[in-house]
């Protein structure tokens, strides 16, 4: 690797740089020392949806980037301290998190990194050389993967080691919680029927039951626990969290059929619900909240999906669900309004909370909420409209004299509703009696029906799936 | 104080877990006899650890006898409080385990203070 001397790269850039300079004179230097190249990036790359600034992949023996210009790995977007303004004055470029200017850039490496000649773009970086963030592209999921980082002289190198270490070593899984502080909104349903729709679609799947009380999932896919189990792996070191796993596994014309694998819920969980005062062993898991995700890291490299299916409300266990997830798949109903309006709460109470103690901990800015969607749906006019007029007053928040949609939940409710188009769709998986009555039958409905399949086909090509 | 805190737990952890970079010594004779003390309740350690968070891991911050002993007793699970591991609540922490003498302000401090500090 070759050896940058940051301290002088940083000195040498002169205050208010334009983007052509940052390109020069930083980004240049980053490109060598996360390992590329001359030969191994091209500026302005051609996305399909606008032309990042630079895209970078290794050479393979017989494909050389800089000729075949196809799959870049790795994307950069390029911004300058400050673009010149009237007479001598400057107009600076504020990439720190939150800005406007750092909403539209983030905005744009997502758009980059999913558009149609990248499919095989994992990472993105946005800088302006006083800040800096990797994103990471899991299918159609772009999330954070370092927090948007000020550039100093004493954390370059640490930034920068983080980052090559990341790309260098990219996980394979995207981790989702399926969350809703409300219960009763199909959270099980739905994990099952995902995780064997992502199985048919090619897709290593491991399914973890954290739902201590209601044990469902494991009940309804009638597993047994392992040789280990995950109360005793939240405890002790001793026992391998791998043993814990259950194959769930289907009879086709006299053959077994591996689906997906499980970790299942114990009897014994439920002890982990209070601490030692009340009778319970909450206090022996190391590191509390924190332990799911610790346990979890073994498999990051070898699953494409992780689905965990939480249980409602706010305890150890739900708190270890968002703590251990890449993103928050939140079903609602639509008829169910506590379950529409709990979400308000997930995306600026409990999810902010989470993020701000994983950054802390291990420096990720995880989990992310993903738009909602309603589950089991069978509407009539009247019952939709009274849902979208709900919807409306738990979105609408007073700035100055106007009533604007609140920016921080609109997107999560109304995906769709941007770029001047007043469109307020919201993805939906029809209540169909098959899925309800399979509920009693060990066989998931997507496993079972074609068109329960259809339906949760649908459901993963719309948040994860990358065609 | 958020809720993946855990400052303040009372936690029974596993010893592997703690690692300590704190130097300490004590007799052999001490220490055998606190270990016989601790195995008479049922290797109960009643004066926890006082530790912080690590990543995954936990640090000694104080009390480096009690875990002295919990090690010679080959105990596999301890007792041990999480604190907030700003210098100042480690210093403090340090101050009320008697393992450091709080400083004292020279120009104020009385005659006997400093001679008491001196001799300690």
């Amino acid at each position: 690797m070759v050896e940058i001397d940051w301290v002088s790269v940083l000195d040498a850039i002169p205050q208010n740089a334009d983007e052509p300079m940052i390109e020069r004179m930083f980004v240049f230097k980053l490109i060598t020392s996360l390992g590329f190249t001359g030969q191994e990036w091209l500026q302005q790359f051609n996305t399909g949806k606008g032309d990042a600034d630079f895209a970078l992949r290794k050479n393979y023996s017989d494909d050389n980037f800089l000729h075949s210009r196809l799959n870049p790995y790795l994307l950069i977007e390029v911004k300058g301290q400050a673009t010149t303004g009237q007479g001598n004055s400057w107009n600076k470029i504020n990439l720190s998190e939150g800005t406007p200017q750092y909403k539209s850039t983030s905005q744009q490496i997502k758009r980059y990194l999913l558009a149609p000649k990248c499919k095989s773009a994992q990472w993105g970086i946005i800088t302006n050389s006083i800040h800096i963030q990797l994103f990471r592209r899991h299918g159609n999921v772009v999330i954070p993967a370092t927090p948007c980082e000020l550039i100093k002289k004493d954390n370059i190198y640490e930034i920068i080691a983080r980052i090559k270490n990341l790309i260098d070593n990219p996980p394979k899984a995207l981790t989702i919680s399926l969350y809703n502080d409300k219960g009763g909104v199909g959270k099980t349903t739905t994990t099952i029927n995902l995780a064997s729709v992502l199985f048919k679609e090619r897709k290593k799947v491991l399914v973890v039951d954290f739902d201590a009380q209601q044990r469902d999932l494991t009940d309804s896919l009638k597993l047994n626990e392992g040789e280990v189990t995950l109360s005793e792996c939240l405890i002790s070191d001793e026992f391998k969290i791998r043993d814990a796993i259950q194959t769930f596994t289907i009879e086709n014309k006299s053959k077994q059929i591996k689906l997906f694998d499980v970790i299942p819920s114990d009897q014994k969980l439920t002890e982990l619900t209070n601490t030692f005062e009340s009778g319970g062993r909450l206090h022996e898991v190391i590191g509390r909240s924190a332990r799911l995700r610790d346990l979890l890291q073994t498999f990051i490299y070898e699953y494409d999906y992780i689905l965990i299916d939480s249980p409602p409300g706010w305890t150890f266990f739900s708190q270890s669900c968002l703590f251990a997830a890449d993103v928050v798949l939140m079903p609602t109903k639509h008829d169910n309004f506590s379950s529409l309006k709990n979400v308000v709460k997930v995306i600026k109470e409990l999810i902010p909370e989470t993020q701000k103690a994983r950054i802390k901990k291990y420096s990720e800015p995880l989990p992310i909420p993903l738009p909602i969607f309603f589950n089991e749906h069978d509407h009539t006019s009247a019952s939709i409209d009274r849902t979208h007029l709900e919807i409306k007053k738990l979105i609408t928040i007073q700035s100055g004299k106007n009533l604007i949609h609140d920016p921080d939940l609109l997107p999560y409710y109304y995906p769709m509703y941007k770029d001047g188009v007043t469109n307020t769709e919201i993805f939906s998986i029809s209540a169909y009696k098959v899925v309800a009555s399979a509920a009693f039958s060990r066989v998931p409905a997507s496993v079972q029906n074609k068109t329960a399949y259809d339906y949760y086909l649908a459901l993963a090509k719309e948040y994860f799936l990358h065609e | 104080m958020s809720n993946f805190d855990n400052i303040g737990q009372l936690m029974y952890l596993p010893l592997d877990k703690i690692d300590s970079e704190i130097e300490f010594t004590e007799s052999e004779f001490i220490l055998e006899a606190a270990v016989e003390s601790v195995k008479e309740v049922n290797g109960r350690n009643w004066i926890p650890l006082i530790v912080q968070e690590v990543g995954n891991k936990y640090k000694l911050v104080s009390n480096p006898f009690v875990y002295a002993v919990m090690h010679r007793a080959n105990l596999e699970k301890v007792w041990a409080i999480v604190i907030d591991p700003d210098p100042k609540n480690i210093e403090q922490a340090k101050i009320l385990s008697k393992e450091i003498t709080p400083k004292i302000n020279l120009s104020t401090a009385s005659r006997s203070a400093i001679e008491y500090n001196h001799s300690n």
